[in-house]
């Protein structure tokens, strides 16, 4: 679901969440003519650097660094977007390693389950059989 | 809901390939339909195939529509990590090797995976497991018909819900005709020409853009794809492999396979198709890193498979890709339409509501599920409501719990059915939660972990002691399931 709406002039722009966990956002716009997408590291747009321009109607931003990125769409006759915030925030690489050690147990467990049954003759029926 | 207006493709010339390739692919449903000895029959019911051929069918069967999509869209999002972690979906085949050797001795008149579930642990555990893959089918029928729009609005620029409903449409029309097994024949061609094709597209965008200006574009626009500690990326490693895990231990499409299987034949072609396998996700996401290279927008995440595909042939190639890839795609939903029929006609429809249906009940039962599936599909296809990966990863919280049940079921006989329901319930629930409190590159890695969890918890707290003879002594069923066409 798209959040961050907002209206000012003839463009909208939006984007699909506030904060990214993993350095991945999608950008929509809604504009009567081509735009030129702008990404600035600050809310005033002090430096922009143009990342898209085109009559495409969205863009997948991914691969960002932890920080703050400001976007607004500029329309051919002049006219500004709203400003979007979109914060990049990863989650933290000890958050990662933990989920990495469970599902490496899990493998491992897994792995240990199937060859230790499939070697272990009690396991089968006939052994089974022979035991009784 | 429309978002590329810049597609390399018309839409006359889109609406003009749709046309045809529905005549053709109707056309194939009808005459696969008349044709009674089909590859498939043959195939499977002579329980005698053997290496070279178990690894093809393998292969082509794991090589789906989601290799030229999914892949790479989880490069772009997921970057170097990405690739390599959809690759280790390969790793589920290999694991299924011993499974496969398993399911076979104890079972040798052959079973559904459900069969199994019901025969070890009751009809409670069936019942959930049912609905488990049941869910799983949905999704996967879901993303299909999500990647047909997809792919068509991607190259074509001709509305999403226009693709989606033809490719549905097409697909439910192919198998009402054509018969409810899916023919391998088409399997393989659609899995030759994704591997060529990668492999293809691969090779021209090093040579035609250069290693070096792909590496410095990807560094400069989107750095973290190439950080090898991206947190997410790190978490996703092991929630695909097992979620690649959970699709097959618990799927019947890989259970009649091991069935159908010469002895001693089907642990060699699982080993052999993992590792053939597991370089094709990073061929294919590769192809996703080239777009910052060539200066493409891509509007959604799983739109960059074919349009850096598109890209990189020019407007000929571009043709072939929509038409190879939208192969694959119908191949697949096929497939799936009639295996997720059978599910829904021999444990529903037969076992609980009329055990005594004929063979024409059962044929008009099985039309009329198939249409209802392309309904259904069709309806929750219609909001876009996610990506194709987010969508998979979904039914990732499900099928991941149960691997614990399906797996100590076969191998450890203290595992009891209270653990198995408990895993797979609880498992998914949790799995579930972490989808949407974490992210989805965690719910199949937490349904696991807690569902194995629960089943060993279970099964030291009150250890059966199951007899596996008891799976040998079941008669084998008595109807066949409906081939033919309709």
């Amino acid at each position: 679901m798209l959040t961050n709406p907002a209206l000012a002039g003839d463009v909208q722009l939006e984007s699909d969440t506030d904060v990214a966990t993993a350095g991945y956002f999608q950008l929509r716009w809604i504009a009567d003519s081509k735009i030129e997408l702008q990404e600035s590291r600050s809310a005033s747009f002090e430096a922009v650097r143009v990342v898209y321009a085109g009559s495409d109607a969205a863009r997948v931003i991914s691969g960002k660094p932890d920080g703050d990125w400001y976007y607004r769409a500029a329309a051919t006759n002049g006219d500004f977007s709203n400003p979007v915030k979109v914060t990049v925030r990863h989650h933290p690489v000890e958050r990662a390693l933990g989920y990495f050690v469970v599902g490496l147990i899990v493998f491992l467990t897994t792995l240990l389950l199937i060859i230790s049954g499939a070697r272990d003759r009690e396991q089968s029926p006939a052994g089974l059989r022979k035991r009784i | 809901m429309n978002i590329v207006n810049t597609a390399i493709l018309d839409p006359t010339t889109g609406w003009l390939i749709l046309a045809a390739f529905s005549a053709l692919w109707i056309a194939l449903g009808w005459y696969f339909g008349r044709n009674t000895q089909q590859l498939d029959d043959y195939v499977l019911a002579g329980r005698r195939v053997g290496l070279a051929l178990g690894t093809a069918t393998i292969m082509a069967t794991w090589v789906t529509s989601n290799t030229t999509m999914a892949a790479p869209q989880l490069a772009l999002q997921m970057g170097v990590w990405g690739m390599i972690g959809y690759s280790l979906g390969s790793v589920g085949l290999l694991m299924f090797a011993p499974l496969a050797r398993r399911i076979r001795r104890l079972m040798p008149s052959g079973y559904t995976s459900g069969d199994f579930v019901r025969l070890r642990y009751g009809n409670f555990a069936w019942r959930v497991f049912l609905l488990i893959s049941l869910f799983y089918s949905l999704g996967w029928l879901v993303s299909m018909g999500m990647a047909g729009g997809i792919l068509i609005h991607a190259l074509t620029g001709i509305p999403y819900h226009y693709g989606m409903t033809v490719i549905l449409s097409i697909c439910v029309g192919y198998t009402l005709l054509g018969g409810l097994r899916a023919v391998i024949g088409t399997d393989f061609i659609q899995a030759l020409l994704i591997l060529s094709g990668a492999v293809i597209i691969a090779v021209l965008a090093i040579r035609q853009i250069g290693l070096d200006t792909i590496h410095a574009a990807v560094l400069a626009e989107r750095p973290e794809l190439l950080n090898l500690l991206m947190p997410a990326s790190i978490m996703f490693l092991f929630n695909n492999l097992l979620f690649g895990v959970g699709e097959i231990f618990h799927s019947n499409v890989w259970w009649s396979r091991a069935f159908a299987f010469r002895e001693g034949v089907g642990f060699r072609a699982c080993l052999l198709a993992g590792l053939l396998w597991a370089p094709i996700p990073i061929v294919a996401g590769f192809i996703a890193l080239a777009t910052p290279a060539l200066g493409l927008n891509v509007p959604a995440a799983d739109m960059v498979g074919p349009m850096v595909a598109a890209q990189i042939l020019g407007t000929t190639g571009a043709v072939l890709v929509l038409i190879m890839v939208f192969a694959a795609l119908s191949s697949s939903l096929d497939s799936l339409l009639a295996a997720t029929s059978i599910l829904v006609v021999e444990d529903i429809y037969r076992r609980h509501l009329k055990p005594e249906a004929t063979a024409v009940q059962m044929r008009r039962a099985t039309a009329r599920i198939i249409v209802g599936l392309g309904i259904l599909t069709w309806i929750l296809c219609a909001p876009r409501l996610t990506t194709l990966a987010e969508l998979l990863y979904f039914t990732g919280a499900f099928v991941a719990s149960t691997i614990w049940p399906v797996a100590a079921g076969l191998f450890w006989r203290r595992a009891n059915s209270a653990g198995a329901i408990a895993g797979m319930i609880l498992g998914s629930a949790a799995g579930l939660y972490s989808y949407f409190a974490v992210g989805f590159y965690v719910a199949a890695l937490v349904g696991a972990a807690v569902s194995m969890t629960l089943v060993i918890a279970a099964s030291f707290l009150k250890p059966e002691r199951f007899d596996f003879g008891n799976l040998q002594e079941i008669h084998p069923r008595e109807s066949k399931p409906v081939s033919g066409g309709l």
